[in-house]
């Protein structure tokens, strides 16, 4: 536990020095931005999948409500940053409660074919609402982020806003798990059943993961369009949402480090990794299959198991 | 008038609709799962049936049959191979599995024939005109094709000896395992009887919609809504929420918005789900949890 600690601590020291260790113009820098608004939407998804165990296809679709509601009130209603980003969280979190409250009766697979619906509805409105979206031609020149006068316009100074961000959904979330809330959340996870006989209220729990996570989607859209300058449907469509079920898996369902850290190997790996390309939906289907069949529990769990047995 | 035109075009379509939900319905009714590769064979059909009609130069129905017969054998090997290792797991693994195979499927169908759209040709062309109303014969055949298949599926269910088999592992495994079914090779059955279906809406439809591989993922959306619409697991309830999708959407595109039928749709959807959560015809609420 105590080398973890260490590798983490070096982890979080690098990557405050990054900028000061690579050239602004690096496109490393850009991908660790991405990386970074991975984390937040992985780790949001990863309270309402890891922690409660409810398998929503609709995360990505609240990253887009986020994205949209953001960019449009920025550049066409010339709001300030701070308050789209208000109404980007609260958007998705009311979205989510819609979606909590129809689908709290909704168990397993039904749960998940109700909110993959959502998305395509959804889905249908950013490529269609072409008055709105502009469609498939997307919304360009989306402003920086800026809060009173100070532009985060540079490299340097939009990569410290993404990693305060990061950092902040992966602390709330350590905290989240380790509460009162948290601990509900396992126990509807592992037994509905006997956590209600617990005395657990699992409907205002399960409310909870999903207006947290919408929230946190949310916010990773803003964050997002304001990086990028520009987002378009296919920025959230379903291939974003495979990219969240096999981080979740990798990293496994339930742990926030596991899950964070394996967000941003997953943008550097396919990153470096780009003569896969072609072949990545094949390459990925494959490994949800084998990661489900060999350790359901993440990497982690499985390099913990071998561990154990070639100590044992 | 134009009433009457888009009834018949939903009907057709609902059709197809009801092909891919009773499909999806036996699947859970036998082996407890929701497969999300299920759209993914739909595709196949379509794609199969155009690789044998165009470029082999066979007539359309045995192609049809052919393709479906692809699918069905697929379904075994794939439920004897990969979904029975998962037997034990939970929900969620189960259906990220099926995740994973849907994308393997559709990414190696784009390797195989590529991403364009493609054009099948009809089984019967031309219309009819009956008064100021236009049918595409093609649409009749649609709907009688359907009709004619779900009747071979009830009555094989009901009265042979492998529907009564099928219904017996779908009613409680263990009991009928005790009574000498062959429980594993039912539950393959199954999923080669379900993909046979909906490779036969794929390739119906196909004429109809044009062929893509990429045509999968919103079949799937609508022939899973269409089955919790009527009650999943319920295969009368598949046929009536598949027809009712295809109505929704067919009339919902002539009067209000052909972009946005979708949302439609999925209010419709959603407001059954909060009044009647067991579906319209489903008489116990299936993986339905009241707590």
């Amino acid at each position: 536990m105590r080398i973890g600690a260490v590798i983490l601590g070096a982890a979080c020291f690098l990557a405050v020095a990054l900028p000061g260790l690579v050239s602004f113009e690096d496109y490393l820098l850009y991908n660790a931005g991405i990386a970074l608004i991975y984390v937040v939407l992985a780790t949001g998804y990863n309270i309402l999948l890891g922690l409660c165990g409810q398998l929503s296809m609709a995360q990505v679709a609240f990253f887009g409500l986020g994205g949209y509601a953001s960019a449009l009130l920025t550049r066409d209603l010339h709001w300030p940053w701070a308050a789209a980003l208000l109404v980007a969280a609260l958007l998705p979190t009311a979205g989510a409660w819609v979606i909590a409250r129809a689908a709290l009766r909704l168990t397993g697979p039904y749960l998940a074919m109700v909110t993959f619906a959502f998305h395509s509805a959804l889905f249908t409105l950013f490529t269609n609402w072409v008055d709105l979206t502009n469609g498939w031609g997307g919304l360009s020149r989306i402003p920086p982020a800026a809060v009173a006068g100070f532009a985060f316009d540079t490299p340097a100074r939009v990569y410290y806003l993404l990693l305060g961000f990061a950092m902040l959904a992966v602390a709330l979330s350590l905290r989240l798990k380790a509460s009162r809330i948290g601990r509900a959340m396992l126990a509807v996870r592992e037994n509905r059943l006997a956590a209600k006989g617990a005395g657990i209220d699992t409907a205002r729990i399960i409310t909870i993961g999903f207006c947290l996570s919408g929230a946190m989607a949310g916010i990773a859209g803003s964050l997002h369009a304001h990086f990028v300058h520009y987002i378009d449907p296919t920025t959230f469509g379903l291939p974003r949402m495979v990219d969240l079920l096999i981080i979740l898996i990798i990293g496994g369902r339930g742990s926030i480090i596991g899950v964070a850290v394996t967000a941003i190997a997953y943008v550097f790996a396919l990153e470096y990794l780009r003569f896969l390309e072609e072949w990545k939906l094949m390459v990925f289907g494959a490994l949800l299959i084998v990661m489900v069949s060999v350790s359901p529990d993440g990497l982690g769990a499985l390099v913990r198991r071998l561990a154990r047995t070639s100590r044992a | 008038m134009i009433a009457l035109q888009q009834l018949i075009n939903g009907l057709a379509l609902g059709s197809v609709y009801a092909l891919v939900a009773i499909g999806l319905s036996l699947i859970w009714a036998t082996a407890a799962l929701l497969d999300f590769a299920f759209g993914q064979v739909f595709m196949l059909g379509g794609i199969l049936t155009w690789s044998l009609v165009v470029v082999a130069g066979m007539p359309l129905v045995p192609a049809m049959l052919i393709a479906a017969l692809f699918a069905a054998l697929l379904g075994y090997v794939v439920e004897r191979s990969l979904y029975a290792r998962l037997s034990t797991a939970d929900h969620v693994t189960v259906l990220i599995a099926t995740i994973g195979f849907s994308m393997i499927l559709q990414d190696g169908a784009t390797k195989l024939w590529g991403a364009e759209t493609r054009a099948l040709p009809e089984a019967f062309g031309g219309v009819w005109h009956i008064g100021e109303i236009v049918v595409r014969v093609h649409y009749l055949f649609i709907v009688a094709s359907a009709v004619v298949l779900i009747a071979l599926f009830h009555a094989g269910l009901r009265w042979t000896r492998l529907g009564i088999a099928l219904r017996a592992v779908a009613e409680n495994r263990n009991v009928a395992a005790m009574m000498g079914v062959d429980v594993l090779r039912m539950l393959g059955l199954g999923f080669g009887a379900s993909y046979l279906l909906a490779a036969m809406a794929g390739a119906l439809i196909g004429p109809v919609t044009y062929v893509a591989t990429t045509g999968g993922t919103a079949m799937m959306v609508k022939g899973v809504t269409a089955a919790v619409l009527g009650g999943f697991g319920s295969l009368p309830g598949a046929l009536v929420g598949g027809l009712a999708i295809g109505l929704i959407e067919s009339l919902s595109a002539g009067y209000l918005s052909s972009a946005f039928k979708d949302v439609f749709v999925f209010g419709f959807f959603v407001a059954v789900l909060l009044v009647r959560p067991q579906g319209l015809l489903g008489e116990r609420p299936v993986g339905v949890s009241e707590l």
